[in-house]
């Protein structure tokens, strides 16, 4: 008998603490899947006022009904966003009316100005005060949100202790995100009265089915391997060479290489016609040791090599000790932007780390560059009259319809930025507007 | 009495500028647009001083600088080209003065910049490609680590790339956070994991994605074969192959 309470107790043990083990596992996985709804939210909200601090700056320099329109209507799209990722924030704490206001109010302004004719009745001069201070402001409103978001990042703050300490109606521990949006809250005051963009190196414009009309012969996994260490410029290994699956929008060769010191690179190669799509090199730069300038001449040389021809750098940046350059296929004085690749070199020694040129190859084409109907200064009528034009250039771009067309590409700044502006050589037309992205500060310190 | 003074600041004033016309502080480099480091410092606090340039020092050469430095070059008839070269900076070095030790400090403490006419300096800055701030880098780097860390650099970079095509296509929220967080998209988020801190090369795989890198063939998702409980997922066009994650349509 004893026995058998003994069993009968154990069991019962054994289940309870099976049956607590399985709830403490719901609540947990109740518990994260609360904080990454919270931690979405929050990440939104800042990037959902980032593009409304660019879109706003880029609507500043329009001139056309075409492009202002869609741009405020983002804006007016982006405020209710952003007022409904706060919404989804258990800011209980800490009072936020005043951003929301801002939000509502920024809101009413760009509904009001896009939902009427522009070409009728442009914005006033009052209403182009006001949409300078909705850019200044956001930029403020920016600012504070990303150094808590840094704060939510580095210390691995959690929202859902946020919420209990609200809901138990004590202050949560840690204070700096309470103390970061009280300050949100400060710069959201003065609003007076009243397709986000992508990533611009990262254009997608053209469907896969543009790579099968290269042509050329079929090439060996040998010489893809061989191709690959070319490209590679230290002494290698080629470790692996596989094949693309068969969902790939053309079938590529995917080659591993691996050099003395354990430096690792991997180069995707077209096998019909072995054109390179993309290559990459894991490594680390020392100390930088030559300039930008001398590396982009070396990546100039590089593209040289290995067949691009008609190419001028036309960006360039430097990321720790990495350079990465734009380079652009020019035809005698007109810059052909489709036909752009992205490549990378390391500052230490020079060598190139990097080639990513898939767009380049769906965008390749034999051209010729028509005559622009408009002069240069004709067109540069068609720009906002706050704009101090610094330099002009002719290029070829993709537009909306996805049409590569003409363009005067004027770089202008209007005191407070700078921006790409492509005014269609032809019809005049506003065909984009970039704000130009500007250093960004490290917060937090 | 005034005009004394005048004098002797004047005097003064030539003989700094003499004595930092010998020192020349640049080093070698031609330096252009996009570069970082002390002599973009030295070049931002020239073309201030000379009254050219009226934001803040922060030792990155962006657009501002650019326009600084271009008419620069303008005013004083050199070739105006957005690049400091020898004759440029021989020019810069001339007309203005650097003093190396008080605008570094300056820059250190974070302090506002009287000395060379009111601007302000920032205590660090770096390049940011367009449209993605620090954090969202940050953001990306932790689910690239959580999600890959034990994958081949091509990997990483590949998983950084699905999040940003993911941005791009209609079919999924459009932004990094909105992407990275949407319910069941990626285990790392889902276990927590994604809390990690990520090392070095989760970030620069992620820079590289930025940049334009996407070694997937524009693949919207990728699985693990071996874990994979989703039917469906077999069902999507494969692309590609790397580490242990094949990428698909």
């Amino acid at each position: 008998m004893r026995t058998f309470l003994t069993a009968a107790m154990a069991v019962l043990l054994v289940g309870t603490a099976v049956w607590g083990y399985s709830q403490y596992r719901q609540k947990q996985e109740l518990l994260i899947e609360a904080e990454n709804s919270y931690q979405q939210a929050f990440h939104e909200l800042v990037y959902q006022v980032d593009v409304i601090h660019d879109r706003t700056g880029e609507a500043l320099a329009m001139n056309s009904k075409t492009n202002l329109t869609p741009a405020l209507t983002d804006v007016w799209r982006l405020t209710s966003e952003a007022h409904n990722a706060i919404s989804r924030l258990p800011l209980g704490f800490t009072p936020f009316s005043k951003t929301e206001e801002f939000l509502g109010n920024s809101g009413d302004f760009t509904h009001k100005t896009a939902v009427r004719d522009l070409d009728k009745e442009p914005l006033t001069d009052k209403e182009y005060t006001q949409l300078e201070s909705l850019y200044k402001q956001s930029a403020d409103i920016q600012n504070e949100l990303r150094s808590v978001q840094l704060d939510v990042l580095d210390k691995n703050l959690r929202w859902t202790d946020v919420s209990r300490a609200a809901s138990e109606g004590e202050e949560p521990r840690d204070n700096s995100v309470i103390d970061g949006f009280n300050s949100v809250e400060k710069k959201a005051t003065e609003f007076s009265e009243a397709e986000t963009f992508g990533p611009s190196q990262v254009q997608k414009s053209v469907s896969d089915d543009a790579l099968k009309k290269l042509s050329g012969t079929e090439i060996s996994k040998k010489e893809a391997a061989q191709r690959a260490k070319d490209y590679f410029q230290v002494d290698a290994e080629v470790t692996a060479v596989e094949s693309s699956l068969k969902g790939a929008a053309v079938p590529f060769y995917n080659v591993s290489v691996t050099g003395q010191n354990g430096e690792e690179a991997t180069m995707d190669i077209m096998k019909k016609g072995g054109y390179p799509l993309t290559f990459v090199v894991n490594k680390t730069p020392g100390k930088s040791r030559i300039s930008l300038n001398e590396a982009s001449e070396k990546a100039s040389a590089f593209l040289k090599k290995h067949g691009f021809k008609e190419m001028v750098p036309t960006e360039s940046a430097q990321y720790d000790h990495t350079g990465v350059f734009t380079f652009t296929r020019k035809i005698d004085d007109t810059l052909v932007y489709p036909e752009s690749v992205v490549v990378k070199a390391a500052l230490d020694t020079g060598e190139v780390t990097g080639l990513e040129a898939q767009n380049y190859w769906k965008n390749k084409k034999e051209r010729s560059i028509p005559e622009p109907a408009l002069s240069e200064e004709q067109a540069k009528k068609e720009l906002h009259p706050k704009l101090t034009v610094m330099e002009t250039k002719k290029a070829i771009v993709t537009n909306e319809e996805m049409k590569d067309v003409l363009c005067y590409e004027f770089l202008a700044e209007n005191g407070t930025a700078s921006y790409r502006i492509f005014i269609n050589a032809d019809n005049g037309n506003e065909e984009r507007i970039e704000k130009l992205q500007e250093a960004e500060g490290v917060y937090g310190s | 009495m005034t005009k004394w003074k005048k004098q002797i600041a004047v005097f003064l004033t030539l003989v700094l500028l003499l004595a930092s016309g010998h020192a020349g502080a640049f080093t070698g480099q031609v330096i252009q647009r996009g570069a970082e480091g002390d002599d973009v410092i030295e070049l931002q606090s020239r073309l201030q001083y000379t009254g050219y340039y009226r934001d803040q020092i922060d030792g990155v050469f962006g657009w501002s600088t650019y326009w600084a430095l271009r008419n620069f070059q303008e005013s004083f008839g050199l070739p105006v080209d957005g690049l400091a070269g020898t004759d440029t900076k021989r020019k810069l070095e001339q007309v203005s003065k650097y003093d190396k030790a008080h605008v570094k400090s300056q820059i250190r403490k974070g302090k506002g910049f009287t000395y060379y006419g009111g601007a302000e300096t920032s205590d660090r800055s770096v390049n940011s490609p367009k449209g993605f701030s620090q954090n969202d880098i940050q953001l990306m780097a932790n689910a690239v680590y959580g999600e890959a860390r034990g994958e081949p650099y091509e990997g990483q970079v590949a998983v950084a790339a699905v999040i940003l095509n993911r941005v791009q296509s209609e079919q999924f929220p459009n932004s990094v956070a909105g992407v990275i967080f949407e319910p069941r998209a990626f285990t790392a988020v889902a276990d927590g994991q994604i809390w990690l801190t990520p090392n070095e090369t989760a970030k620069k795989a992620v820079l590289d994605a930025i940049n334009g890198w996407d070694p997937t063939g524009e693949a919207l998702y990728y699985f693990n074969p071996d874990t994979a409980t989703s039917p469906w997922i077999w069902t999507r066009p494969q692309i590609k192959q790397i580490g242990k994650h094949i990428y698909c349509e």
